[in-house]
């Protein structure tokens, strides 16, 4: 019989199996992943400075065809399209939806930077110690004797 | 639990997943520690010894190429720390003992240990395993329970395969005559297990 055969034993082998192995404590492993390096993370720009001029190529050729369609081209197209047509409707629509709404827009912030302005003026020309006692003579009106 | 194959682990490691290392971790840490404590003998050491061991296999696992498999690597760095710590002699090989031609059978003591429970079985062969040497000890662990082939004993070791094998043999043996010796009626032995 050769030492190979020697060897080669299941029972003793399914009796080792069933013994085991010897554990070290239960957060091993923690206690192991908490000594590992962080990892520096690598900061990388979001996009090369190609890609960076690439979009600023493209938004500034989008807006072009844009302004060129809108100005030179509507225009012509605009005889083409049927009068009563619902292109023409919708994009009417479109339109005064717009209209109004930058209007509003403009307008909201007219209005609020014309009360900034006025606060402004009244204060640096009356002058706060003055705006200051309005209120406070408002609050503590003397008694009528 | 279980787990994937060792490359798979590898190759998220070498990627930057530190996860795949805590898997890999928790698969071949219980073998880790029975080398670091059966050579250190002291639990703290050991773990603390284990500890170090995967540290330095996780430092150096971009350079592990697989010309040998994960595990018997990484066993064979933790033999070798552990031997290193305790500044410890590699065994050699002895000459097989005479109890090794003793005069009983394998196949005889097999068949008195069918005649115990598992439990008795067990607690004869905790036993046994306590009072074996520690290099012998690894070695019957590596192979019978981990199914390591007598090459990657030999690699982790450091014996020669014929070696490996000789000891294979040698440890087998002794065994089954320290079981052979507990179970005799007039020891009594192994009724106070």
């Amino acid at each position: 019989m050769n030492k190979q055969n020697n060897i080669e034993d299941s029972f003793l082998q399914s009796l080792i199996k069933s013994d085991g192995l010897i554990k070290p404590s239960w957060d091993f492993t923690n206690k192991l992943m908490a000594r590992l390096p962080i990892k520096n993370v690598e900061i990388e720009e979001s996009s090369s400075l190609i890609g960076r001029n690439i979009t600023l190529f493209i938004f500034i050729l989008i807006g072009f065809i844009n302004l060129l369609t809108i100005y030179l081209l509507w225009p012509y197209l605009s005889v083409w399209l049927p009068e009563n047509s619902i292109l023409l409707f919708i994009i009417d629509q479109a339109n005064t939806l717009l209209h109004s709404y930058v209007t509003a827009l403009f307008n909201r912030s007219a209005t609020i930077s014309l009360l900034l302005v006025i606060i402004l003026g009244v204060t640096t020309i009356v002058g706060k110690d003055v705006i200051n006692s309005w209120f406070y003579h408002s609050k503590h009106k003397a008694p009528i004797v | 639990m279980s787990f994937q194959e060792d490359q798979f682990y590898i190759e998220q490691i070498k990627k930057g997943n530190q996860a795949a290392f805590a898997s890999i971790v928790e698969k071949h840490k219980d073998m880790v520690f029975t080398i670091c404590v059966k050579i250190v003998r002291k639990p703290e050491d050991a773990e603390e010894l284990a500890q170090d061991v995967f540290m330095k296999v996780f430092d150096k696992i971009a350079s592990f190429r697989g010309d040998a498999r994960f595990s018997t690597w990484l066993y064979r760095i933790a033999y070798n720390a552990a031997i290193s710590k305790t500044r410890k002699r590699r065994l050699e090989v002895e000459a097989i003992d005479d109890f090794t031609i003793n005069n009983y059978s394998v196949d005889d003591v097999k068949e008195n240990l069918e005649t115990l429970d598992k439990e008795e079985q067990h607690a004869l062969l905790k036993m046994i395993m306590e009072q074996l040497l520690e290099d012998d000890y690894i070695i019957i662990k590596l192979f019978y329970l981990k199914a390591l082939s007598v090459v990657d004993i030999s690699q982790i070791t450091g014996l020669s395969e014929a070696n490996v094998k000789v000891k294979l043999h040698r440890i087998r043996k002794k065994m089954y005559c320290q079981m052979h010796k507990q179970m005799q009626p007039s020891d009594k032995n192994y009724k106070n297990l």
